[in-house]
């Protein structure tokens, strides 16, 4: 038995299970020519994966049909004949040939104008995958087939990484970088599972297989735990899951202060099962639904009918309000039907409102599905990475356009519904006050806001350490915006993830949030946090830690609060 | 080489199953078979191939069957593409 300390986690709770390690496959070829009389041994290299593919198709092919037809695709003379003929004539590798003739049949499928045929090209990409595996020797390392439990060990875990993932058997998660902010702590907290991120080192003295118990409540790892060690976890399993409970029975009751100031609780989603779980766990509403999730599932532009079909849904399972954002999305994570340019910088560059308001046509179709769905639900409208007035005033003149259009067209849609902000850049910061006078409300989004202020990219893992949302800068930049806020008569909320951070309570109370959205499974603790706080302390504390010179005196001043 | 006209009538054309089906089906003739259409031949024996014409439904194709079966094999292919139906 083994146990490794580590630093924080990024998400609380205990699990258990199976260690194993998920590393992305690298199926690219080199472009290595072989000697000319090594042709002989690359072709009989390429003919024994063949082999190894189809017994492994053939296992699959047994029940279905598709991997039946998969089978037969092996063995195509297209496909062969193709890359035979690369490696005798042209002397490629047999990756080279394959990846060459593959690459040649999908795009003739490709071309194709039917649908249905285009979607083939996905069949040959799947057949080729399994072959280059086999020609690399590499197993598939999905999670597909695993029926026992386990805690996923990973580098890095991005949203391409867990997108098609099966995430049924896991119990927990540890990454070998990433701080609180990464993709794989936001997605174990709003699943509800135990994460360890940032262990670094650490992990390589886990071995795939090994028995370990995940202590994501004291930072700890214990590989290979003997009987009484497994024991004692158990048992603190069981108590951590009795005082989750206890938390969700003051679910029940409204987030209100001791004295008396009720603010909303929301929940954060990225698809309708978030909505619904959002719900579970005593969410009011929904106060960030990102709707990036309709664009990237699809192989095609979300036509205006999917979209509002599935913002409809949003609005009656959640029962509350939602706030949908429009499209915020950018070269990081590009769409394949939606080209973008390379650029030096994508989190400065062409994103988000900016593709909103140069391709009206999308946000014409996002904005009128949003204000259809209206009709069917509490529905408000954000932009996200707003840098000026002049942005939001021709952003609110196609909202505009979009309802005389709907209108004239006798459809409905409510006529009062607000569109207001995600203040998140500095720009919108220091313009909050004539921002205010212009939106129906703001939303503070504290993980970029955090990221453009102190100039650290939270996914970089030199410096993810100074990523730190309790840095003055972000803390006063709170402040301001909620005051301006107010000034003008708007609501403020947040839906970055500093609004699930129990030790923020103090200070956003204090500052006078109105409504705190985080990751559903936040909720219970935050709320139970917030009815044991004074507003009027908070107040107190929250302008004192404006006057803080260091992001740890902060804390300080919070945690003592706390004891 | 023997052949024959034939309308494609299954709905989806010759899409994937039916294909993979039709080729499998080619394999107990010694004969090499060809469908002629407007956009060009293709060798049956490869599905790739056959399934890039995109082939649907409400085509006329022309059947060309090569080899030592020939005779027998026209028509039982014949029927085989007319009977598709799903």
């Amino acid at each position: 038995m083994k146990i490794i300390q580590v630093s924080k986690a990024a998400s609380a709770g205990i699990a258990a299970g199976k260690a194993f390690f998920y590393k992305p496959v690298d199926l690219k070829a080199s472009a290595g020519l072989v000697a000319p009389g090594q042709t002989g041994a690359e072709l009989e290299r390429y003919r024994r994966a063949e082999e190894r593919a189809k017994e492994k198709i053939g296992v699959l092919a047994k029940n279905s049909d598709i991997f039946q037809a998969h089978l037969d695709l092996v063995d195509d003379p297209a496909l062969r004949d193709g890359v035979v003929r690369r490696i005798s004539e042209k002397r490629e590798n047999a990756e080279l040939a394959l990846q060459e003739t593959a690459a040649e049949i999908r795009e003739r499928f490709e071309k194709l104008d039917d649908d249905f045929f285009r979607e083939r090209a996905v069949d040959i990409r799947d057949v080729c995958r399994t072959l280059m595996l086999a020609l690399k020797g590499m197993e598939e390392n999905s999670l597909a087939g695993i029926r026992e439990q386990v805690v996923l060990f990973a580098d890095q875990l991005t949203p391409s990484d867990t997108a098609g993932m099966d995430l049924r058997f896991v119990t927990g998660f540890v990454t070998r970088t990433g701080g609180e902010n990464s993709h794989v702590a936001i997605m174990a907290r709003s699943m509800g599972l135990p994460a360890l991120v940032g262990v670094g080192d650490k992990i390589d003295e886990v071995a795939a297989g090994d028995s370990v118990i995940l202590d994501a409540l004291e930072g700890r790892l214990i590989v290979r735990p003997d009987e009484a060690t497994a024991a004692l976890y158990a048992g603190r399993r069981e108590r951590y899951r009795r005082h989750l409970k206890m938390l969700r029975q003051t679910n029940g009751l409204p987030a209100e202060t001791t004295d008396g100031c009720r603010v909303r609780l929301y929940a954060n989603a990225g698809n309708l099962e978030d909505v619904k779980k959002a719900a579970a766990e005593g969410a009011e509403g929904i106060g960030l639904l990102r709707s990036e999730f309709l664009y990237m599932q699809s192989a095609h532009l979300p036509t205006e009918d999917e979209q509002f079909a599935a913002y409809k849904s949003a609005a009656e399972l959640c029962g509350g309000e939602v706030v949908i954002r429009t499209l915020d999305i950018g070269g990081d994570k590009s769409l394949p039907y939606l080209p973008f340019e390379k650029e030096e910088n994508p989190f400065l560059g062409w994103r988000a409102i900016r593709i909103s308001l140069e391709r009206k046509d999308l946000f014409r179709t996002q904005l009128r599905a949003i204000l259809r769905a209206s009709a069917f639900g509490k529905v408000r409208v954000m932009y996200p990475m707003i840098i000026s007035v002049d942005e939001l005033e021709a952003a609110n003149r196609v909202l505009r356009e979009c309802e005389e259009e709907l209108a004239r067209q006798g459809t409905a849609f409510d006529a009062d519904i607000k569109a207001g902000i995600m203040v998140e850049t500095p720009a919108a910061v220091l313009c909050a006050d004539e921002l205010a006078q212009r939106a129906g409300f703001f939303s503070i989004g504290t993980n970029d806001l955090t990221q453009y202020l102190l100039a650290v990219d939270r996914g970089n893992k030199k410096i993810a350490a100074l990523y730190d949302s309790f840095h003055p800068a972000v803390v006063r930049s709170i402040r301001t915006v909620i005051e301006a806020g107010h000034r003008h008569g708007i609501p403020v909320g947040m839906c970055g993830e500093f609004a699930g951070n129990a030790d923020a309570v103090p200070l956003l109370l204090g500052f006078g949030l109105d409504e705190f959205s985080m990751s559903a499974a936040r909720i219970p603790e935050i709320r139970y946090l917030i009815r044991g706080s004074s507003r009027k302390e908070a107040q107190g504390l929250a302008q004192r830690a404006c006057r803080c010179a260091s992001a740890a005196e902060i804390r300080r001043l919070v945690e003592k609060k706390g004891k | 080489m023997v052949t024959q006209q034939v309308t494609i009538t299954n709905p989806s054309g010759l899409h994937a199953r039916p294909a993979s089906q039709f080729c499998r089906f080619l394999r107990k003739f010694k004969s090499k078979v060809f469908l002629v259409t407007e956009a060009g031949k293709v060798d049956c024996a490869s599905i790739i191939n056959l399934l890039s014409m995109a082939i649907k439904q409400g085509t006329t194709v022309k059947l060309e069957v090569t080899g030592e079966d020939e005779e027998k094999a026209l028509p039982e292919i014949a029927e085989f593409l007319q009977n598709l139906k799903e």
